[in-house]
């Protein structure tokens, strides 16, 4: 009876609140709309925004502002319209990614412009910004990697100096980290530094304002095994200081646990004693297999742990595997000052290409890595200082390819507001060290065999001078000291852009950019005892202190045109020259007697094998790309959005060198094996060899073959005007927001490409053009939760995007996105 | 295209309320805002940078409000060369680009600049209009709007965002 009176005062009471609150909130749409200007004018602030709040910002204003009107800072480095951006720009904001179901930052660039993304296994993808990717070509997969483009996350290079490239299972940072992702296509390193020559992809994560949710979070799971979430708590804490805290996982399997073992050239396969085609073997199969009388993966030993194809793939049904927590504090002790910090550690583990040259397209790479970073702002003075450190194994299972790395950099700006002209000068500094002495049984065993360092010190300056209301132009310039090449780079950009009226804009540009040193290509001192092939018997790979950095020169006309408030149109016309190419290519092959003290003694024939010195050497290989990137983004109503865009490109080689590195082995061992003075030059090469070793010149326990003869013989089938085809000659993708309702979103979003062919050092690989559609369902449950299903791949096209990489079927996902 | 063009254009005429809104605000702020004696004059001028639409409200409620005891002058150009002695400049989001341009040649003159898109506090205006979660809303600077040794009351700061 008490509880039935204290629920009956309980009701009367929450009907008695509900009445006032509804005499309070009397204000409704429709009366606000029916007040006159007089009226609406004579309101106070407050009263002023409850009325406006209660109309709302009108949806279809909303979407201009959101989709056509966005802000981008990195093609200037300080905030400006998208549309007014003098570069060729795209920012996708939080919510577009979200919204599109792309399950990864990489996936998430398909819906950039001139962004070119190919799946290699489930979930770990090739990005590269409007092509020019594996050159050299006919030569290892490590070239196809992206050495050509700056990822940052807010400014901090998150690039991989040892080899080059992006490791984008590295990165710390998920999707409720991010803000935004800008994509500026064309050479930036008179802003960026070095490894902008085909544009920056540049993270921006979230500012903790106080509308910014407390906690909020995305999940999703489904086929093949694939499951990713993260989470972020964000709180300011006062004026003065904001506090956040993200953590990320993501776990992925491959359809097969299986490993493709490939033709590296006339290989001989055996599997149990009987002759086998190339094909896909699972571990046990590999580690019986032989490649004629050679055992295919042999064991060996490590610091006391056994090397084999079970440490090189740990986990072959696993495509990637990865886990990352970041942590945000935001100070501002001042009017104009602020300080952010972020720190965190990310691990992880994906099974993708090879960056080395083992009897399979596939390795595994692992992780650990920690960084913190600093930006601070004093009135118009920037300072970002950052670390990366931690672990990286760019191939299981091989010695010699775990590193440790330091990364340090530092730089200063200053931006100088004159009005018109605006001036932006600034110095940095980087030191980049890799070091394996930790991870190789003896001093020798590796690439790099010590702590190696590569320092670049680097003045520039921006200046920026309106002109006229109309007319802006833009000159960046920069000089890097490098200590290894021992040389000084400069790179720049020239702008100029022309605002024919509010909605038309002009441009042009002109830039050179470089690429920085890579410390494989400076330092590697890798001698690898073949022990799985027949020819040659040793390589040697050696880097070239003095080799020239690549550079990439850009000439850029591009059109902005919003020709109607819901219509953004943007076309770019690029013609780019890539020059100073270099690869780890074979200066010389030796054949030499490996036997030669059996051979003296009379109880054994000579065992007449080579020796490649490998050395990373500039090519004159010219690659000159012409293209051209359109875009749309047309808000057709409340409820349908379209956005599609489209590159079409060719890139032809001047200068192109047609053989790859087996071949010119080959040609170099051919001219050697048909010397008419062959067997006299053996005989007298193990006397020779006898002869020291007697005389104490020669120590047998080093020196354990005799050099017989060595070419250096280069073939000349030098051509020009070759057509390369890695890039597709087209691609781009399209989308659909579709919005029956408002809790109701459906997303389906196609990207495609052309036909392509992929030259590897061993064969030559045609990719066949694909159309993928994905679809994504969103439910708003209420404003906080969001519920989905998300198809990627929904037709099933399985054929593979990358050569040798796997076939990745459809993949069906539910998920859930919060925030509170 | 032409096909493009053709339906982006039947949708061209769709406009929300929200110009009213920034012409309401734009006209509230002149009750919060504290123009130091040398900015008095008989009317207090609102320079419109580059939005016709803000412009005709803007009008419309000058035909029938004062600011005080002055009469509202509503000024609309194309080109910051144009714009003359101001107590306030709203600049268009089409004319963001000219925001640092048009914050160095107002400096330290008594004038409050509004800008019709976020974050343009970082290159010299007072006020900002953004829109958050279907709201209208504004950030405001407190250093950028001092500088021009205006005075604003502790309503406008607590109603808005405070950005620095």
């Amino acid at each position: 009876m008490y509880k039935i009176k204290i629920l009956t005062i309980f009701l009367v009471l929450t009907v008695f609140m509900g009445s006032i609150t509804a005499q309070e909130t009397t204000l409704t749409r429709d009366k606000v709309l029916s007040m006159t200007t007089e009226e609406l004018s004579a309101l106070s602030l407050d009263d002023l925004m409850a009325a406006i709040d209660v109309v709302g910002v009108s949806s279809l204003e909303e979407l201009y502002e959101l989709l056509l009107n966005k802000d981008v800072t990195s093609a200037s480095k300080s905030e400006e319209s998208l549309f007014d951006s003098p570069l060729s720009t795209t920012v996708l904001s939080h919510d577009q990614i979200l919204a599109s179901g792309a399950t990864s930052i990489e996936e998430a660039l398909r819906l950039v412009p001139g962004v070119i993304v190919r799946e290699k296994t489930n979930g770990n993808y090739d990005v590269h910004i409007r092509g020019n990717d594996n050159l050299p070509a006919k030569n290892m997969i490590l070239y196809s990697e992206n050495m050509n483009t700056l990822v940052m996350i807010n400014g901090r290079p998150v690039f991989n100096y040892s080899h080059g490239g992006t490791l984008w299972e590295t990165l710390p940072v998920s999707f409720e980290d991010i803000d935004r992702i800008e994509v500026v296509r064309g050479g930036a390193s008179a802003l960026y530094g070095p490894n902008a020559l085909s544009g920056v992809i540049n993270i921006i994560t979230q500012t903790i304002t106080d509308d910014s949710p407390i906690v909020s979070g995305n999940f999703q799971g489904g086929s093949l095994s694939t499951y990713l979430g993260d989470v972020a708590f964000r709180k300011k804490l006062s004026d003065k200081i904001s506090v956040g805290l993200s953590a990320n996982y993501e776990t992925r399997n491959r359809e097969r646990d299986d490993i493709l073992i490939y033709d590296r050239g006339g290989s001989q396969y055996s599997l149990d004693g009987n002759p086998v085609d190339p094909g896909y073997f699972s571990r046990d199969e590999i580690s019986r297999m032989y490649n004629g009388s050679l055992p295919l993966w042999p064991p060996y030993d490590v610091k006391g742990e056994t090397y084999d194809v079970y440490k090189s793939y740990p986990d072959p049904d696993q495509s990637k595997e990865r886990m990352g927590v970041n942590g945000y504090v935001d100070i501002m002790p001042g009017e104009n000052t602020t300080i952010n910090i972020m720190a965190g550690h990310q691990q992880s583990q994906a099974l993708t290409s090879s960056m080395g040259d083992v009897p399979s397209p596939y390795a595994t790479k692992t992780a650990s890595t920690s960084y913190v970073d600093l930006r601070a702002q004093h009135k118009n003075f920037s300072l970002q200082a950052n670390y990366n450190g931690g672990t990286i194994d760019y191939m299981a299972g091989n010695e010699g390819f775990e590193l440790d790395n330091v990364q340090y950099n530092i730089q200063a700006e200053y931006d100088w507001n004159l009005g018109r002209v605006s001036i932006r000068p600034g110095v940095s500094y980087q030191s980049i060290s890799y070091d394996d002495t930790e991870h190789i049984a003896e001093i020798g065993n590796g690439y790099l065999n010590k702590k190696q360092t590569i320092n670049i010190l680097a003045g520039s300056a921006r200046v920026d001078y309106k002109a006229t209301d109309n007319l802006r132009f833009v000159a960046a310039l920069r000089a890097e000291k490098y200590d290894v090449p021992d040389d000084v780079y400069g790179s720049w950009q020239f702008v100029g852009s022309y605002k024919i009226n509010d909605n038309n804009l002009l441009r042009a540009v002109y830039s050179r950019a470089n690429q920085s040193s890579f410390l494989v290509n400076a330092y590697s001192n890798y001698t690898w005892n073949i022990v799985n092939l027949e020819f040659p018997r040793i390589m040697q790979f050696d880097g070239n202190k003095e080799h020239k950095l690549k550079t990439m020169d850009l000439f850029e006309l591009g059109y902005r045109s919003r020709p109607t408030k819901n219509l953004l149109l943007d076309i770019e016309a690029f013609y780019t020259i890539s020059k100073d190419l270099g690869a780890l290519m074979p200066q010389s092959t030796s054949l030499a007697v490996f036997n030669p003290l059996d051979v003296a003694q009379g109880v054994a024939m000579p065992d007449v094998n080579g020796i490649v010195n490998i050395l990373y050497q500039n090519m004159d290989l010219v690659a000159k790309q012409m293209g051209l990137t359109a875009s749309l983004d047309w808000v057709i109503s409340e409820k349908l959005v379209a956005n599609g865009n489209i590159t079409v490109q060719q890139t032809k080689l001047d200068n192109y060198f047609a053989l790859n590195r087996n071949e010119v082995i080959g040609h170099q061992a051919g001219v050697l094996q048909t010397d008419p003075d062959l067997v006299a030059k053996i005989g007298q090469a193990v006397t020779d060899y006898a002869t020291g070793v007697i005389g104490g010149t020669i120590d047998p326990t080093v020196q354990t073959y005799a050099l017989v003869s060595t070419s250096s013989s280069i073939p000349d089938v030098a051509q020009n005007d070759y057509e390369h085809k890695s890039t597709p000659s087209y691609f781009g993708a399209l989308s659909l927001t579709y919005r029956p309702i408002k809790k109701l979103e459906i997303l389906p979003q196609a990207y495609y490409y052309g036909e392509q062919m992929f030259e590897n050092q061993y064969s030559t690989e045609k990719i066949e053009g694909k159309f993928l559609l994905n679809a994504k369902v969103s439910y708003k449950v209420t404003d906080k939760l969001s519920v989905y299903v998300n198809g990627r791949n929904i037709l099933n096209q399985k054929q593979r995007e990358f050569a040798y990489m796997d076939e990745i079927p459809a993949m069906f996902l539910g998920g859930l996105h919060f925030k509170f | 295209m032409s096909l493009v063009l053709l339906l982006g254009a039947g949708y061209s005429h769709v406009k929300g309320q929200s110009a009213t809104f920034k012409a309401l605000f734009l006209f509230n702020f002149t009750k919060n805002v504290e123009w130091p004696p040398e900015a008095n004059g008989e009317d207090l001028i609102i320079t419109v940078v580059g939005d016709s639409e803000i412009t005709a409200e803007l009008q419309k409620i000058a035909k029938v409000k004062k600011a005080g005891s002055k009469t509202i002058k509503v000024e609309s150009v194309k080109n910051i060369n144009d714009v003359g002695t101001s107590h306030i400049i709203f600049l268009g989001s089409t004319k963001s680009s000219l925001m640092q341009s048009l914050s160095a040649a107002q400096k330290g003159k008594p004038v409050l600049i509004v800008a019709d898109k976020s974050g343009m506090w970082k290159q010299g205006a007072g006020i900002s209009f953004l829109t958050s979660n279907g709201k209208l809303r504004y950030e405001i600077h407190l250093g950028n709007i001092e500088a021009n040794k205006l005075h604003v009351t502790q309503k406008l700061i607590s109603l808005g965002i405070q950005v620095q």
